[in-house]
């Protein structure tokens, strides 16, 4: 009941008129941010970091997060209406979403998508309500060595899960963690990999990487393919039907279930999610068949995945400082920019401050159906602005965000140099969601490593001595081997769903 | 032709109006016209750091004093080492550029590397803002109550100490190794526990995974108030805001001299007068009550110093910390 104490004065903090108001901005960016193609959440709040440095750290955050959570909201509405996935967590938004707005049935659709997001986003707060306060009160039994466990289950879960193919994704995250070794070692402050470049000494920084990778190797695979998308005029109501209603109500529960546990996973972001639960969908139909050819659940599952999926992602970050997507280790940067440090005291003596982002997160959600469903007219006619005027704006976006973070014109030459690289990757199908999660990870990993050798003075037999540390270890080969089969159920039903030529989506935003 | 005319009408103009304007001011010399456009902070900390947030109070008060626009400039692409030498090799010695350093990167790089980015006579030592005494931390319900109890304990059991630093050059293992040294134990078997700052480090041994920090008291306060950790002693003297903290001196070990503080430094070669102008600025910001009382809440309590005595106290340091350096194998 502490809890519920806690929340109410959280509530009290967050409806005061500045926080209402970038929670307001938060989630109306985030809806933009979503329709626009090339454009994903994790860029955006890259582009926005250095701009909310001058504002409070809790509006800055409030903000951040409506950014992020907004974002999955606004997906939905292109996928469904010109068949545009404004982000990779919509792309199976679009199979049975666009259908039905063919057959004029654009508006239960929407409808349903709002409101499934609405629901697993209201859950999700609610989980994270309850549930991060425990692990946080938990993450003091973690020491060096559990965290050494919990980044190998990581890394195991990234590489398997992320991509078509193993190996690809092992070799990619490998990558990531050399990217993130240049500068100085951790404790000896050795040099590694700086090449008499001052400007490597300090390391890589993770913003312009996360916008070279995400937002302009985005802009240029969008400049050379051609939209082809036949806009439906036709909406109808977006209040959907009482059937419509009683067909999405387990497809709602199923996904906000499935987004939820796995958004507590490293790497599996709202994408991966959307694609599990369309497929459990299809599973638990008696109709399989039909799906493709716009069944309502075939949209109000994913929605509400992938909603429920990102709010769950803030409770490793908020009880452990774990970031599970790039979003999230943006966000991380920004809580450490503002001197705020997750685990145990977050929700202790800081309390107020989280309380009233979770608080902010509530009010976000209701922010977000009542501006979404009657505006739904104008999300779409965002799309129809010709991608050559939105592209150098985005551009010019990316390239202001990435130098005021250090205030680096270096951090700007890596953002063009990770642009192009990412723009080959995505040509040859390499998945990014390995590169960027081996980045962030890979520190923490050898921090934690070389810490728990200090500690034990050089002996390896501390992971299996320290039983939280052993269990981990053991979750970790038994999700091995449960990733293996599930993946390669999960590749072979979406393939045979979707029949483009379009892989397991490369997007962890 | 017209240009030519044109050209020569400006020129005139311009040295007209340029010696007109140094007729007004030749007499009282460049005090009275310094400064007379935007001023910069260098900070080699990102935002939020102690010395961001020093940097940003002092901008404020100088840019309401001296009538211009005072910059704060965050440079972290590099270590803050980095952004020093950055800013020796690009900051003229006209009193614009400044920049705010630690004990870290005005004394311990000196001290820990045989080929420092840069030394002690590059600076201009402009004046000590702040000082910081460390608090030594242990977990609340660890065995030790007093700094002597956890001293006898650290002594007669070598290789037992768990403590916490950055690095093994870190300000903190520094603090760490003159304690261990001063109070006869062995500090080479200590072993380090890294950490990225003190706020990880708080977290660490509330965990029982480190035995001691010895850092900000800032990073340790959110724990201690939540009952996990307690505070021992302030080194190397007791924090008046603080006053229920007994310093090590009164806990039974005397000798300590390791402290944290934030000292301001311009290029070598700033003229006299100039650098007056900012002791003169930066004195006044310092005895005011409510800078004080603003510095305070955030952890960067004011003590300031500055002439031809702190400068040598800071060339003497470098000097002490470069033997105890040597003396524990930490000079490379």
């Amino acid at each position: 009941m502490e809890t519920l104490s806690y929340l109410i004065d959280g509530f009290a903090s967050a409806v005061s008129p500045m926080n209402l108001l970038m929670c307001a901005v938060g989630v109306l960016l985030g809806t933009a941010v979503g329709v626009l193609p090339g454009l994903g959440p994790s860029s955006a709040i890259a582009i926005l970091l250095p701009v909310t440095a001058t504002l409070e750290p809790m509006q800055s955050i409030i903000m951040l997060a409506g950014i992020y959570y907004g974002a999955q909201y606004g997906g939905s509405t292109t996928s469904i209406l010109l068949n545009i996935p404004g982000e990779a967590a919509s792309i199976v938004t679009c199979l049975d979403g666009y259908p039905m707005a063919k057959q004029g049935r654009g508006g239960p659709a929407l409808g349903i998508a709002a409101i499934g997001s609405f629901i697993a986003g209201t859950i999700g707060v609610l989980g994270l309500t309850f549930f991060a306060p425990i692990f946080a009160r938990s993450a003091l039994a973690f020491g060096p060595p559990e965290y050494t466990m919990l980044m190998v289950m990581s890394f195991s879960i990234v590489m398997s899960f992320a991509g078509n193919s193993l190996s690809k994704g092992i070799l990619i995250g490998f990558l990531g963690m050399l990217l993130a070794c240049v500068g100085p070692g951790w404790v000896s402050g050795y040099l590694r990999f700086c090449w008499n470049v001052d400007q490597l000494t300090g390391g890589l920084n993770l913003v312009p990487i996360v916008i070279g990778l995400m937002a302009i190797s985005e802009v240029l695979k969008g400049l050379e393919e051609q939209s082809v998308a036949i806009s439906t005029e036709q909406v109808g109501s977006v209040f959907p039907s009482k059937a419509d209603l009683k067909r999405s109500a387990g497809p709602i529960i199923r996904g906000t279930f499935i987004g939820f546990i796995l958004g507590l996973l490293p790497g599996c972001a709202p994408t991966v999610s959307t694609f599990l639960s369309y497929d459990l969908e299809k599973k638990v139909s008696k109709h399989p068949e039909k799906f493709g050819t716009g069944m309502i659940e075939g949209v109000a599952s994913p929605e509400s995945a992938n909603n429920a999926n990102g709010v769950a992602g803030f409770i490793p970050l908020f009880s452990f400082g774990i970031p599970t997507s790039a979003a999230m280790a943006i966000l991380l940067v920004g809580l450490t920019m503002f001197g705020i440090q997750p685990g145990p005291t977050l929700f202790t003596s800081g309390g107020e401050f989280v309380w009233t982002v979770i608080a902010s997160m509530f009010i976000g959600n209701l922010l977000l159906i009542i501006l979404n469903l009657p505006l739904v007219g104008i999300w779409a006619k965002i799309t129809k602005v010709p991608y050559g005027i939105l592209a150098p704006v985005i551009v010019s976006l990316c390239v202001i965000g990435s130098y005021t973070i250090r205030n680096s014109m270096f951090d700007v030459l890596i953002t063009f140099l990770f642009g192009y690289i990412g723009y080959v990757m995505r040509k040859h199908q390499w998945p990014i969601v390995p590169l960027i999660i081996g980045f962030i990870l890979g520190p923490i990993f050898e921090r934690n490593f070389i810490t728990s050798m200090s500690m034990s003075n050089e002996s390896f037999l501390i992971f299996i001595q320290r039983p939280i540390s052993a269990g981990i270890l053991v979750l970790t080969v038994v999700l091995l081997i449960l990733s293996h089969f599930l993946k390669k159920r999960t590749a072979s039903r979406v393939k045979a769903s979707v029949d483009s030529s379009m892989d397991l989506p490369d997007d962890v935003s | 032709m017209k240009k030519i005319t044109a050209i020569a009408l400006t020129l005139s103009l311009t040295l007209s109006a340029l010696l007109t304007g140094c007729g007004s001011t030749s007499d009282s010399s460049d005090q009275a016209s310094f400064p007379d456009r935007q001023v910069e902070i260098v900070v080699g900390y990102s935002a939020g750091s102690s010395p961001d947030l020093l940097a940003r109070a002092l901008a404020d008060r100088l840019s309401e004093k001296w009538g211009v626009p005072v910059m704060v400039t965050n440079k972290t692409d590099g270590s803050s080492a980095t952004a020093i030498k950055e800013f020796l090799s690009t900051a003229e010695p006209d009193g614009y550029t400044i920049t705010i350093g630690t004990i870290a990167d005005l004394c311990l790089h000196m001290a820990v590397n045989k080929q420092p980015l840069y030394d002690a006579s590059d600076f201009t030592y402009v004046c000590q803002t702040s000082q910081y005494p460390m608090s030594v931390t242990v977990k609340a319900d660890a065995p030790w109550n007093t700094f002597g109890e956890l001293s006898d304990w650290v002594v007669k059991n070598p290789g037992e100490l768990l403590y916490c630093s950055s690095s093994m050059t870190g300000a903190s293992a520094f603090a760490t190794a003159e304690w261990v040294n001063t109070i006869g134990g062995d500090f080479n078997a200590a072993r380090l526990v890294p950490i990225t700052g003190s706020s990880d480090a708080a977290v660490k041994v509330a965990g029982g995974n480190a035995t001691v920090i010895i850092g900000s008291i800032t990073g340790v306060l959110p724990m201690v108030e939540a009952g996990e950790l307690k505070i021992l002693v302030m080194t190397p003297y007791a924090d008046p805001n603080y006053p229920d903290i007994p310093s090590a001196e009164e806990s039974g070990v005397s000798g300590l001299t390791f402290g944290n503080w934030n000292g301001i430094v311009m290029p070598s070669g700033v003229s006299e007068d100039i650098l007056n102008t900012w002791r003169e600025a930066l004195g006044e910001i310092c005895s005011d009550e409510a800078f004080i009382d603003q510095m305070q809440k955030v952890g960067v309590p004011v003590v300031y110093a500055d002439g031809a005595d702190w400068e040598q106290q800071v060339l003497n340091s470098i000097e002490d910390y470069k033997q105890l350096a040597e003396e524990l194998g930490l000079r490379k």
